[in-house]
C-alpha cells in the first residue's frame, strides 16, 4: 500500500476525532467506547480534516481558538492518538516538539537526559553519540552538562531540550508554542534554528497564539474552528480572515 | 510502522493510518534498554544501601521464618530449612516487585505516552527487565545459603530456566493486566499490597505445598505461584524438572495469563494516549 502514497508526506482525508467526557471506571459505562455511535457523552474533536501536503520544506501555522483541534491534530500526526475515523498517511520521521519539559528526568544529569531523551524522541543510540557535542554546544549549558537537572533553571531546561529536538534527523516537525519561554537570545537562536530546518526541507506545522511570529515564520496556514477546517491558503491572507471573524462567532462562509 | 485500526462500521466509516518508516526493533530495544536503566536509577541512586536494599527484605523474612518454623513446626526433607525458605522468598519477591510496579507503569509514563508514538508493551516490559537485574541480586543470597551448608548446587539446577521461563510469562501478562485496570480503576493501585499480603501467605513459601491442608487443596493448586515456587525448588535444590502434577496447573494459568495480558494491550493500545 505504502508506493501508491510515497509522494505524500501527509494525507488526511475526512479524519474525524471523538473523544469521551466520562473518564476512569465511567467510560467503561459509555457503552459507545466499544462500539461506534455519537451521543451526548462524546465530542468531535477534529471533523472531517481533508488536506494533503507533498511539497517538503513548508511551513504550516495552524490558527484557531483554544479546543478547536490544533492539538488534536498534532497528536494524530505524532502517531499518540489514533482517529476516529478517515485515512492518515503519514511518510517520514516525525518529532513532536509537544510539551518540551515532558520529557526530562529531573533526577538525571543533562547527560543522561541527553540520551534518554534523544533515545525517547526516537534517535538512535550511535545518531546521539554522533551529535552529542553538537547538541551540548547549541544549548549553552556545557558546564553543567554533568548536574542533575533539578538544579538547572527552567530557561536552561529549555534550551537543552530545544536543543535535543531540533537535532534530530526528521522530515516532519510538530511545533506547539515552544518559543514561548526562554530569554529573548535563545528565543532567537532557536527561531534561526527552526528557519535553517526548514530550509533543509523540514515541514514543519506550528502552534502559537502569536500571529505575528506566525506571519514572519510560516508559509502557509490552516484555521481550524470546532474540528474543522475553516480556511487552507497562504498564512498572511489566512491571519487576515482569522482576524476578521472572532474566533467565537458562527461558522463563516469561506 | 504499519498500523491500521478498523473499527467496525455501524454509523461512522472506518480508521486507516499508514506510515512509512516502520518504527525499528533495534529502536524499541534501546528504549526498552533507557527505561529499565533509568527505572533502576531511581530505585538506588542517592541511596545509602543501593542494591542492598532489595536483599534486606529477603535476607531478614529467611531469618524470621526460621525462628517461625521452630514453633510451628514446618517439616522440610533433605535440605537446610533456610535454603527452602530463600528459593520461595526470591521467586516470590520476584513477583511481589512486579506487582507493586506495574500498577504505576502506564500511569506514570503519561507524559511520555502523551508525547511520543511507540509500542506500549515496553512500559510493562521495563519493569520486567528492570526486576530481573534485582533477581540477579537476590540470588547472592542463595549461593551465599549454598556456600554456607557447604551443599554443592545439583548438576540439573540449569533446568532452573523452565519454571524460570514460565515465571517471567507469567508476570509479562500479570503486568499488562495490572498496568491497563489502573488507567480505568486508580484504586487498584492501593489495593495490589493488601492483596500481594493475602496472596503471599496462601503461597507455599515458608511451607511446603504437601502441606496444604486438603480443604485448600484445589485454592492451592491454581495458584500459579504454587507451581512456581515448588518449581525452583526442585530444579535449584535437586536438580530435577518439577512434577507436572504440581506444575501443569501453574503453566496453564501463566500462559493463559499473557494471553490475556497481550489480548487487551493490542486491544486498548492506541486509546491510552486518550484514556489518561
Amino acid at each position: 500500500m505504502a508506493p501508491r502514497h510515497s509522494s505524500e508526506l501527509i494525507r488526511f482525508s475526512g479524519v474525524g476525532k471523538r473523544f469521551s467526557r466520562l473518564q476512569g471506571a465511567k467510560l467503561l459505562s459509555n457503552w459507545g467506547f466499544w462500539r461506534d455511535e455519537l451521543g451526548p457523552n462524546w465530542f468531535m474533536a477534529l471533523d472531517g480534516i481533508d488536506f494533503s501536503i507533498t511539497t517538503k520544506g513548508k511551513r504550516i501555522a495552524l490558527i484557531g481558538a483554544n479546543g478547536s483541534g490544533k492539538t488534536t491534530l498534532l497528536k494524530i500526526i505524532a502517531g499518540v492518538t489514533q482517529p476516529t475515523y478517515g485515512t492518515v498517511v503519514v511518510n517520514g520521521r516525525v518529532v513532536p516538539l509537544l510539551e518540551l519539559f515532558a520529557g526530562i528526568q529531573t533526577d538525571l544529569t543533562g547527560r543522561e537526559n541527553i540520551y534518554l531523551n534523544g533515545i525517547v524522541l526516537g534517535m538512535r543510540r550511535h545518531e546521539i553519540e554522533s551529535k552529542f557535542d553538537e547538541i551540548v554546544a547549541f544549548s549553552g549549558v556545557s558546564k553543567f552538562i554533568d548536574m542533575p537537572m533539578k538544579h538547572y533553571s527552567q530557561g536552561m531546561m529549555m534550551r537543552l531540550s530545544f536543543s535535543i529536538a531540533s537535532h534530530i534527523d526528521a522530515d516532519i516537525m510538530l511545533v506547539d508554542e515552544v518559543w514561548g519561554v526562554g530569554d529573548a537570545e535563545f528565543r532567537k537562536k532557536s527561531l534561526d534554528r527552526l528557519e535553517f530546518l526548514a530550509k533543509k526541507g523540514l515541514l514543519m506545522f506550528l502552534v502559537s497564539h502569536d500571529l505575528e511570529m506566525l506571519r514572519r515564520m510560516a508559509d502557509e496556514a490552516f484555521w481550524l474552528q470546532n474540528g474543522k477546517i475553516m480556511l487552507h491558503g497562504p498564512v498572511q491572507k489566512v491571519i487576515d480572515c482569522f482576524l476578521q471573524k472572532p474566533p467565537s462567532g458562527t461558522p463563516a462562509a469561506s | 510502522m504499519m498500523n491500521r485500526k478498523q473499527h467496525a462500521s455501524k454509523g461512522l466509516p472506518k480508521a486507516t493510518v499508514i506510515r512509512t518508516p516502520r518504527i525499528s526493533l533495534r529502536w524499541c530495544a534501546e528504549l526498552l534498554l533507557g527505561l529499565t536503566v533509568h527505572r533502576l536509577n531511581l530505585r538506588y541512586k542517592e541511596t545509602l544501601l543501593g542494591f542492598g536494599w532489595i536483599l534486606l527484605q529477603p535476607v531478614s523474612l529467611t531469618i524470621i521464618f526460621n525462628y517461625i518454623r521452630r514453633i510451628a513446626q514446618i517439616p522440610v526433607e533433605n535440605v537446610p530449612y533456610p535454603l527452602f525458605t530463600a528459593t520461595g522468598l526470591i521467586s516470590w519477591t520476584l513477583t511481589a516487585l512486579i506487582v507493586s510496579q506495574s500498577v504505576q507503569s502506564i500511569t506514570g509514563h503519561a507524559t511520555l505516552l502523551k508525547r511520543i508514538s511507540f509500542p506500549k508493551i515496553i512500559l510493562p516490559m521495563s519493569v520486567l527487565t528492570a526486576s530481573l537485574v534485582d533477581l540477579g541480586v537476590m540470588t547472592l543470597l542463595l549461593i551465599g545459603l549454598f556456600w554456607y551448608y557447604k551443599m554443592a548446587v545439583p548438576v540439573g539446577a540449569f533446568l532452573v530456566v523452565v519454571p524460570l521461563s514460565v515465571h517471567l510469562c507469567f508476570l509479562l501478562g500479570l503486568s499488562c493486566i495490572l498496568s491497563l485496570v489502573v488507567v480505568f480503576l486508580r484504586d487498584i493501585g492501593h489495593a495490589s499490597s493488601a492483596l500481594l499480603q493475602i496472596w503471599f501467605l496462601a503461597s507455599p513459601v515458608f511451607y511446603p505445598s504437601s502441606m496444604v491442608p486438603k480443604e485448600f487443596a484445589l485454592l492451592s493448586k491454581w495458584n500459579p505461584m504454587t507451581g512456581l515456587i515448588e518449581g525452583y525448588r526442585s530444579t535449584i535444590l535437586f536438580g530435577q524438572l518439577p512434577e507436572m502434577s504440581i506444575f501443569g496447573p501453574a503453566m496453564i494459568i501463566s500462559f493463559l495469563v499473557l494471553a490475556i495480558g497481550l489480548f487487551l494491550f493490542a486491544k486498548l493500545e492506541g486509546n491510552l494516549a486518550d484514556l489518561l
